[in-house]
């Protein structure tokens, strides 16, 4: 038996979505008989259940072409689908420091060559010069 | 209804059905030379234990003059038989872009494409094998090391607390540990239980992947 395979049968399973979704909503509900001492497998599987639900949300928002059911239920085409959504998300981060980057440097130059300098006058003395009171 | 088609119908069932004992508790249940055993999730306590008595194993080791640790060892097979670890790891991030450029073909099939698919799939097998090949190579090459023998003595500490054998009575079902004694384990001779134990424990315990 591949216990990978497997994990990822149960985790996309419609009984084990519904209960995570369930648990998401707040509902206190035990999924397995142990409470300490996790087993990898465990961990793993808890992680696959939030993967797949994350496809799932993401299918039924048609978030790209690229994602169907077929593409949900074999591996494979889980894992390419993964590796190409995270590849863009990268991307789209990269994207966004630079472009957060050349934002920062534009209003740098901005404000040095601009002569509507607003400015705030600050009383730091209450009450006299030296700050004390009478 | 033809034998194979029956055949057909028991391997469908088979590749739909689930296995929730998986998942319901962390334990793993095996039958061995007619009795059953069950490997369990170590505690935290035992396995800081287990570093410990790994940690004492590999300085045991250390002192001895016929050991050799991990460096020097890939240093001699380079020397005495051309056997380069090292270049063999940097083959393995080679082929990690290999998978990654695989994964982006198979990304980009449409459903329909059910040969484009298949096609693909055999792309992706053949870097993972190729990949296997390469890991069995160097597990096997570097077994001798102290690091590596270290690892296995975890494991087999590991395997040593973490094995219940089930005795029945006739009201109860009793599991008792399959060895008294981590120095049991050890004493006792190499055994399909103590093969399968160490083989479900690693599965059990098996690394969550990021």
């Amino acid at each position: 038996m591949n216990t990978n395979k497997e994990i990822r049968k149960l985790a996309r399973s419609d009984y084990w979505q519904s209960v995570f979704n369930t648990s998401k909503e707040g509902h206190s509900i035990r999924l397995f008989k142990n409470i300490t001492d996790l087993s990898g497998i465990q961990m793993q599987f808890l992680q696959w259940l939030k993967i797949y639900d994350m496809l799932f949300t993401e299918l039924a928002q048609r978030e790209s072409y690229l994602l169907t059911n077929k593409v949900i239920l074999d591996d494979d085409r889980t894992d390419a689908y993964l590796y190409v959504r995270r590849t863009r998300i990268e991307n789209e981060w990269k994207q966004h420091q630079l472009d957060k980057k050349t934002s920062d440097a534009k209003s740098k130059h901005n404000f040095k060559n601009n002569d509507n300098v607003s400015v705030i006058d600050v009383q730091l003395n209450e009450g006299g010069t030296d700050g004390r009171r009478d | 209804m033809s034998i194979k088609h029956v055949k057909e119908v028991i391997e469908e069932l088979q590749r739909n059905s689930l296995h929730p004992e998986l998942i319901q508790d962390n334990k793993i249940h095996f039958s061995c030379d007619n009795a059953i055993y069950r490997v369990r999730m170590p505690s935290q306590l035992e396995l800081l234990e287990a570093d410990r008595e790994k940690n004492a194993y590999q300085v045991k080791l250390l002192r001895q003059d016929d050991t050799i640790t991990l460096s020097e060892l890939k240093k001699v097979l380079k020397e005495k038989q051309g056997i380069d670890i090292d270049d063999m790891e940097k083959q393995l991030v080679v082929l990690e872009d290999d998978l990654q450029q695989a994964y982006e073909t198979m990304a980009k099939k449409h459903d329909d494409d059910i040969e484009g698919i298949e096609e693909a799939r055999k792309g992706l097998k053949a870097v993972e094998d190729k990949r296997g090949v390469i890991i069995r190579e160097i597990s096997d090459r570097t077994s001798p090391s102290i690091d590596v023998q270290s690892d296995n003595y975890y494991m087999s500490y590991l395997t040593a607390v973490c094995t219940e054998k089930n005795e029945e009575t006739e009201t109860d079902v009793i599991w008792n540990k399959a060895w008294v004694s981590f120095k049991e384990y050890l004493e006792c001779e190499d055994s399909n239980v103590k093969y399968f134990a160490m083989g479900y424990l690693t599965t059990l315990i098996m690394k969550v992947r990021s």
